[in-house]
């Protein structure tokens, strides 16, 4: 189960989300605009950033304070955390020997990453880059998938991927996007605005109308 | 119970440092001409103690908060923190830092003595450079997060670290003039490792807030 209660983070004197609250257990999609708060609810979520006030559970342990609940989870943002110096496979071996892991290489194939993983990272396009960030982020097999805009740069080839590993994964996902038919991939739904939630259910189509009065509300 | 994950992140950062250069190269760089300057300027072989501080200090300063600001500028540090502790992301800085100040050292030290043309012994003198580099390294390591998003960062490192470095500037100065003389001075060398420790042991007690 994962839960977030009244969570807020503030950056100086703007909050980035303020009350925010929900829980879900099998995947959430978090929809809004730009600027509305999706990747810094994602790096709450991954306990990467520290709530400025509320409650975040990720199998009932406070993700930014347990870094052994991190390590059950894998994130994908819109920057790779990758070292551009590395090659993919020195990228990817690091964070396996970070997990103590000794077969990761599946996820080469998995990926259709063995032809670049010679390949220095700063060598790759926007679309493979993000292939390695999900590699990295699966590699350990993760009881909690967080993809903050991960479908963003990758091709046909890679959003097939993508969506398989959506589909056969077990745990609880947060897909955070702005894309609405990825958010279809979910059952729960969350948008967000300003920060704030103006809507949470498992009605897809409440959460399609929500975010278009928001998007009418905006343009008036 | 910290993990040895700290040691990866040491071969990471040897690695991205061995491949880059970058830091490397300015921190030699930088040095050389430093020792060079110095060494046609002014009476090398009585300040050569306060000469290879300075050397060193600023040296380390170029290179020890690159591999602590790098993390923060590509944003690597957030795929840190999903895998690993914070205290851990501190020994694994702490312990690169070492050794690329300790590389310095080694390379420094010989061509300095030539440059000065010093006579004393040479071991001792090495030795003393290492012990005094220490808490050099060290607190560089605790002060560079902070630095990491200033604007003025070359500027404000420096203006940061001069309050916490001061203690260990007479004793590591004692340190390398006594070793010239053949004199290892234990109770210098007691009180920068001493430092080091301390700057270590709040390293990664601050480490939550500072990573």
């Amino acid at each position: 189960m994962i839960i977030c209660d009244c969570v807020s983070k503030r950056f100086g004197e703007k909050f980035a989300v303020r009350n925010v609250s929900f829980s879900f257990e099998k995947s959430l999609a978090v929809l809004g605009y730009n600027g509305a708060g999706k990747s810094t609810l994602a790096k709450l979520m991954a306990g990467i950033l520290k709530p400025s006030s509320g409650k975040i559970e990720v199998f009932g342990k406070n993700p930014s304070k347990c870094v052994e609940i991190r390590r059950k989870i894998g994130i994908v943002t819109h920057n790779p955390m990758l070292y551009k110096d590395l090659t993919v496979e020195e990228n990817l071996h690091f964070f396996s020997r970070l997990f103590g892991l000794e077969k990761w290489d599946w996820v080469l194939d998995e990926l259709e990453l063995r032809e670049k993983s010679k390949k220095k990272v700063s060598e790759l396009s926007r679309g493979y880059l993000q292939r390695v960030a999900i590699a990295r982020a699966i590699m350990a097999h993760p009881s909690f998938l967080i993809l903050d805009e991960a479908f963003s740069s990758l091709d046909v080839e890679g959003r097939r991927i993508l969506e398989n590993i959506i589909k056969s994964f077990e745990g609880p996902i947060f897909l955070s996007t702005h894309n609405l038919e990825e958010a279809k991939l979910c059952k729960n739904f969350l948008v967000l605005d300003k920060g704030e939630v103006v809507y949470f259910g498992e009605s897809y189509n409440d959460a399609i109308k929500f975010l278009r009065a928001r998007e009418e509300g905006s343009e008036s | 119970m910290m993990r040895l994950n700290f040691l990866e992140l040491v071969k990471k950062d040897l690695k991205v440092e061995a491949r880059s250069k970058s830091s490397i190269n300015q921190m030699l760089l930088f040095a050389l001409t430093t020792a060079f300057l110095f060494s046609l300027s002014i009476d090398s072989e009585k300040f050569f103690a306060q000469i290879l501080i300075i050397v060193v200090l600023l040296s380390s300063i170029l290179s020890c908060s690159a591999t602590v600001v790098r993390e923060f500028e590509q944003e690597t540090i957030e795929g840190l923190k999903n895998f690993m502790d914070a205290r851990e992301i501190m020994a694994g800085k702490i312990f690169s830092n070492l050794l690329i100040v300790f590389l310095l050292v080694i390379i420094v030290t010989p061509i300095c003595y030539a440059l000065f043309n010093l006579s004393g012994n040479f071991l001792l003198l090495f030795t003393s450079l290492l012990v005094a580099s220490l808490p050099i390294s060290i607190t560089i390591t605790l002060i560079s997060p902070l630095s990491a998003f200033a604007r003025g960062r070359e500027m404000l490192l420096p203006a940061m670290l001069f309050p916490i470095i001061f203690p260990i500037i007479v004793p590591s100065i004692k340190l390398l003039s006594s070793s010239h003389a053949g004199i290892f001075e234990l109770q210098s060398a007691i009180f920068l490792i001493a430092y080091a420790g301390l700057m270590a042991s709040l390293s990664l007690i601050l480490s939550e807030h500072l990573f």
